[in-house]
Formats: structure tokens, sequence, C-alpha cells
């Protein structure tokens, strides 16, 4: 689905944020991706979505270049916008690939219901709270119909209860939707209980330090489970391996 | 809510009443007439022209400002790499008190309409422009990214996420454009013109017919809160969501 070989890539200023990295993701797998705050994560995700031009090294999505506007990407803040309604902000998609407007009722009534979105469809983010942004964000890209969907630290700025809560609705509809995703945290147990796959990032220029597997994410009971202590316990170590003092 | 703000309305319009009739009690030699002698010298016949052309004048050249100065604003605040050497120019220029060039404005485009509209609109203009710039150029980057990963192109990018961001923006300068424009269409009415609320107050004044040229003011400040309405309707139902 999507590979990722030798990836290098460093700001105008001549920083150096991601050094030779290389990684895949299988076709409805889940991949997170972790490191340390600053790390050049987002700069990764980024260059997936082609929103940043690629200087050296290749991303292929299905087996060509990446180009942008095809992968749909959730943002932490600032995704949704303000002077669009819950309606208009979930059909902007297919609003902008010129969708007839029956066609687009016709996708986007059962998402906002499946999303429990129902009653605010003529609200406008101001009005809805946090976690019930990030809903509209999360329907806003089902709405196209996606196979693969980036997210950048989703869940960041919402409270744990929240948290928890969209963590589970998003593994559950993405299951039921097949589809591939990477999401970009810097939440341990937010890793272990949605990647399949998870890569743990060095600090600036990131490297890849370790690819776990993690077959049972996803798994509403997977969170009780002693293998997510385990994982996450795993993740830890490898994520402070070199710094010591952050342990502290 | 809008009940109450009516009534505010009302209340403030009756107290501004009495301390015209007030004044107009007090202040000797009747240069303040009394509202009723007012009315009395108000015939449509005279007013309905005048306030038309004031009018004309006023909406022509504010859309002429925000037909150039929006869309220059929002390429400028998008487009650092121009906005770099247009900058300067505008921000040496801003300062000038653009009514100075009056003079020139009548002998390059002769003392008809054309030169009061060509005012007006370019004081208005940098108005526009230099809120429309500054709005433009504050838009978040991630509203772009993300409409820019759903599928949006440059043009998309402004339809979608630059201009309704701006619009607040945009409208406040267009309010506070419209006092300023009332201001300079006095200003403009004063000379070479036989028309107009500017030239009927000063008319008035000229025969001492303080009735006559109440009207004219009552007239300009119509205009005034006319358009100021009109831009305060618009903005409710255009940014209703930076409202809530």
């Amino acid at each position: 689905m999507i590979q990722v070989n030798n990836l290098t890539f460093a700001y105008l200023e001549g920083v150096e944020v991601l050094r030779d990295v290389s990684f895949s993701v299988k076709k409805g797998e889940s991949c997170a991706i972790i490191g340390p705050s600053g790390c050049g994560k987002t700069t990764l995700l980024y260059l997936i979505a082609g929103l940043l031009p690629i200087q050296s090294g290749e991303i292929r999505v299905n087996g060509t270049a990446t180009t942008r506007g095809n992968i749909p990407m959730i943002l932490q803040d600032y995704g949704l916008f303000p002077w669009k309604t819950v309606w208009e902000n979930v059909a902007i998609g297919l609003t902008l690939k010129h969708t007839p407007q029956r066609e687009i009722r016709k996708k986007v009534v059962p998402i906002l219901e499946e999303l429990g979105l129902s009653p605010f469809t003529s609200f406008y983010p101001s009005q809805l709270s946090g976690g019930q942004c990030q809903r509209v964000a999360i329907a806003r890209v089902l709405a196209m119909n996606p196979s693969l969907i980036l997210m950048d630290e989703p869940f960041s700025s919402l409270d744990a209860m929240t948290r928890e809560h969209l963590q589970t609705l998003l593994s559950r509809i993405w299951e039921a939707h097949r589809i591939t995703f990477i999401i970009v945290t810097h939440s341990i147990e937010e890793a272990t209980f949605l990647g399949k796959r998870v890569i743990v990032l060095s600090e600036r220029p990131a490297k890849i330090r370790a690819v776990v597997e993690n077959p049972n994410a996803g798994d509403p009971v997977f969170r009780s489970s002693r293998t997510f202590f385990e994982i996450s316990t795993k993740l830890r170590k490898i994520l402070f391996s070199t710094n010591p003092e952050a342990q502290a | 809510m809008k009940r109450h703000r009516y009534l505010i309305g009302i209340l403030s319009a009756i107290i501004l009443f009495f301390v015209w009739v007030v004044m107009s009690l007090t202040i000797s030699g009747g240069i303040i007439p009394t509202p009723l002698s007012v009315v009395r010298a108000f015939s449509l016949s005279t007013f309905a022209p005048n306030f038309l052309v004031s009018m004309a004048r006023v909406v022509v050249s504010l859309g002429i400002a925000i037909i150039t100065a929006v869309p220059l604003g929002l390429f400028l605040g998008q487009n650092p790499q121009w906005d770099k050497w247009i900058a300067p120019m505008i921000f040496l220029t801003y300062p000038i008190p653009k009514i100075v060039f009056l003079p020139i404005f009548f002998i390059l485009l002769g003392i008809g309409n054309i030169s009061k509209v060509a005012l007006i609109a370019l004081v208005v203009f940098y108005q526009i422009l230099v809120t429309t710039r500054d709005g433009a150029r504050s838009v978040k980057k991630p509203f772009m990214d993300a409409l820019v990963t759903l599928g949006g192109n440059t043009r998309d990018v402004y339809r979608h996420v630059v201009i309704p961001a701006c619009l607040p923006a945009i409208l406040t300068s267009l309010r506070i454009s419209i006092g300023t424009s009332v201001a300079i269409l006095f200003f403009v009415e004063s000379f070479a013109t036989r028309n107009g609320l500017g030239n009927m107050i000063l008319d008035a004044w000229g025969m001492a017919d303080y009735p006559m040229m109440f009207v004219g003011v009552i007239g300009m400040s119509v205009l005034g809160i006319m358009l100021y309405e009109i831009v305060e309707i618009l903005e409710r139902k255009l940014c209703k969501w930076a409202q809530l």
C-alpha cells in the first residue's frame, strides 16, 4: 500500500529533520509513528500527504509516487473550517470534486449518523466540544471514501476520557471501512492501542529506532490486557533508551 | 436580545432628539434650528435628487474600492514575495491625506462626477486594502493544508479558506470606510457642483437658511446610517460563525 524508501529531508535553513527513513504499511494495516516532540513526525506525514516536496528518497502509494490532494489528513487543531457548518465541513471534500448535491447528501447523511453527529448538522465548530469537533474531522475524511488516511496527533488536545472513546470509535470505523491509516502521536498508549505496527523515531534528525509489531491493536479489550502494558513498556524503553534524563 | 437592541436604539434616538431641542432653544441666532422648522424646510422635490446623487457617488466609489482593494489585498496577503515590493509603497503613501489631490483630480478627470468618485474611492481603497491584506496574511496555514489534503487547488483555497476567513475583517474595514466616504463626499461636493447633499448644505449656509442646512445634515446622516446598516446585515448573513 505505502512504501517509504530512504527518505531524507532538511528545511531550507539547513536543519536536517529526517534521515534515511524507510518503512512500509500494508493495505488495511494501521501504523502508529511515535517519537520525541519536535523529532520530525509531522514533517514525515506532510511528505506523505504531498504537502512538502520530497528532496531525497521516495514515497510510493499503491506503487505510484505520492501527490498532494489524494490522501486526506486529520489535523490536531484548525482542521475544521470555523466558517462552515458541520454539514459543510463534512461535505467539503465532495464539494471540491464538484459532486452533485444529491450525491453528497447520499454519502454524508449516513456518515453523520454513524458518528452521532446528525443533530449537529447546522452547528458551527465553535458550538461543539473538542471531541465532537474531531468526530466531524473523522466524518469529513470518511465522506471521501478513502483507502488511506493520515492523522497528525488528532486527539492530543482532548481530555483522557474523550480521547479513549474516540480511539475506540476510530479503530472500529477504520476496521469497518477497511481503511489503512498512519497516525502520528506522542502518546505511548495511543500508539499501542491504534498501531498494528508502531514505528519509533529518534530525536531530530529522525531515524527509525525500532519497528514494533503489535497485532492486537484496535481491539477494545486489548487496552486492559497484559500484552498492552508489555508493548507500552517496550515502547517506553525504546523511546527513552538514549535519553535517560527524560525518563526521570 | 434583538428586541433589546432595538429598544436601546430607539431610546438613544429620543435622547439625541431632546439634546437637539434643548440646543435649538438655548443657542441664540437660529444657528441650530428647531426640529419643527427643519421639517417645514424639507421638501421632497429638492431633497430627493440631492440625496440620490450623493448616494450614487458614495455607493459607486465604495463599489470601485471594494472591487479593486479586496482582490489585491487577498493576493498580497497570500503572496509575501509580491507584498515585499508593494508594501513599502503602501506604507509611504498611506499617511498622505488623499483629499489634497482634489485639484489634481479636477484637472485630470474634469470637474464632473468622475473626479469626485475617484477621490472617494482612492481614500477608501487604502483602508480596505490594508485591512484585507493583514487579514489574508494571518490566515492559519493548517486551514489551507487541510483543504489541500481534501483535494483543493489554489482557487479553492481562496474560495473556501482565505475569503471566508478574511470576510469579518473586510466588512469591518468597509464599515469604517462608510464614515470616511461620507466625510469625503461632503468635501468633494463643496466644490464645482450644483447638486448633492454637500452642495445643499453649503448653499443653505451661504443663504443663512439654517433649517435647510439641517435638512442636508440629516440627509448625510441618514445616508451613513443606511449604508452602515447594510454592512451590518451583510455581516449577520455572511459571518454568522464569527458572531457566536
